[in-house]
C-alpha cells in the first residue's frame, strides 16, 4: 500500500527495468554500497601503510605530526559532520515529500563542502609556507618525516577530490530538486548521501590518526 | 508522515550529530592536553567510536536489509584481514 502511494506521488521515479520502486531503491544502494566497499578498501591500504610507516619510525612520526594543525583539523570535522546531518535530514525530507527543505538542505551541504575544502585552502596555504611539502625544500630535517607528510599531502589529497566530487553531485540533486525535474522517490539522493557519509567517515578517520594519534 | 513523526524521525540524527561534535572537541583536546598512550588510544577510540555513530546515527546501517549490512561488515573483514597480515609481516621482520 505504501509503495502503490509512494508510486503514484512519484510517476517518473521508476526506471527500466525495475517494477517496483522499492525493488529500484534495493538495487541502487545495494550498486552504490559494493562501490564503497571497493573505497574501504582503497583507504584502507593508504592507512595500513601510513600505519605500517609509523610502527617502523614512530619517534620521527610525532615529530612531524606536531606541525599539523590540529585546529584547522578540527573545524573540518566539525563542519563535515554538519554536512552529514543536513545530507541525512535532507533525505528524510525528500521521504516525507518536502521538497523545498530538501532543497534548502542539499544546498546547506553543498555550501558545507565547499566551506571544508576553503578551511583545506588556508591550512594547505600555511603548511607550504613552513615548507611541510616533501622535496629539496622540506622544512624537517629527518627523512621519516617526509614520509609522514607525503602521506597528509597524498591522503588529504585524495579525500579532498573525492569532496569535490560529491560537492558536483549534491549541487546537482539540488539543481533537480528545485526545479521539480527529479522525483522526490528517486534513489539518487540516498545513494549521494551514501557516498556523502563515505567521504565523511574516511575524515572522521583521518582527523584522528594524521593529527593527533601520530603524534604519540 | 505527520509533524510528529517526522520530530522523532530526526531526532536520532540530531543526537547523533551532537555526540559527534563532542567527540570532535575531545579528540582536538586529546592532540593538545594529553600524551602518550592515552593520546594515541583515546584518539583512536573516539575515531571507532565517530565511525559507529555515524554509522548507526546518521547512514542507518541497522535500518537497510541484510544483504546491505552483509557487504558492509564483508568490506570491514577485509580491512581487519589486511591489517593482521600486514602487521604480522612487520612483526616478523622486526624480530
Amino acid at each position: 500500500m505504501a509503495e502503490a502511494a509512494l508510486a503514484s506521488r512519484t510517476p517518473n521515479a521508476l526506471r527500466e527495468p525495475w517494477s517496483q520502486l522499492s525493488r529500484q531503491r534495493e538495487a541502487a544502494t545495494l550498486g552504490m554500497w559494493l562501490f564503497l566497499m571497493s573505497e574501504m578498501l582503497f583507504f584502507g591500504a593508504l592507512f595500513m601503510a601510513f600505519s605500517f610507516s609509523r610502527a617502523l619510525d614512530p619517534a620521527a612520526f610525532a615529530e612531524a605530526a606536531r606541525h599539523a594543525e590540529i585546529a584547522y583539523g578540527a573545524a573540518n570535522t566539525a563542519v563535515l559532520v554538519t554536512s552529514s546531518l543536513t545530507i541525512t535530514i535532507a533525505v528524510r525530507a525528500a521521504d516525507a515529500a518536502r521538497g523545498k527543505l530538501a532543497a534548502r538542505l542539499l544546498a546547506a551541504t553543498a555550501t558545507l563542502g565547499v566551506a571544508f575544502l576553503v578551511i583545506k585552502g588556508f591550512e594547505y596555504r600555511d603548511d607550504l609556507r613552513h615548507h611541510l611539502f616533501p622535496g629539496h625544500d622540506f622544512a624537517l630535517g629527518r627523512n621519516a618525516t617526509q614520509i609522514f607528510w607525503a602521506f597528509y599531502w597524498a591522503m588529504t589529497g585524495v579525500h579532498a577530490i573525492h569532496l569535490t566530487v560529491g560537492v558536483v553531485l549534491v549541487l546537482r540533486l539540488f539543481w533537480l530538486v528545485r526545479r521539480g525535474r527529479m522525483s522526490l522517490a528517486s534513489p539518487q539522493l540516498e545513494v549521494t548521501s551514501l557516498y556523502w557519509h563515505l567521504v565523511d567517515a574516511f575524515w572522521i578517520v583521518l582527523f584522528p590518526t594524521l593529527y593527533v594519534a601520530a603524534r604519540g | 508522515m505527520t509533524a510528529k513523526a517526522q520530530r522523532v524521525a530526526w531526532l536520532g540524527p540530531i543526537l547523533a550529530w551532537v555526540v559527534l561534535l563532542f567527540a570532535t572537541a575531545a579528540v582536538a583536546w586529546l592532540g593538545v592536553g594529553a600524551s602518550g598512550g592515552l593520546r594515541f588510544g583515546g584518539a583512536l577510540a573516539l575515531a571507532a567510536l565517530m565511525l559507529g555513530t555515524l554509522a548507526f546515527g546518521l547512514v542507518g546501517v541497522g535500518r537497510n536489509p541484510a544483504l546491505l549490512r552483509l557487504v558492509a561488515g564483508a568490506a570491514f573483514l577485509f580491512l581487519a584481514l589486511m591489517f593482521f597480515l600486514s602487521f604480522a609481516d612487520l612483526m616478523t621482520r622486526l624480530r
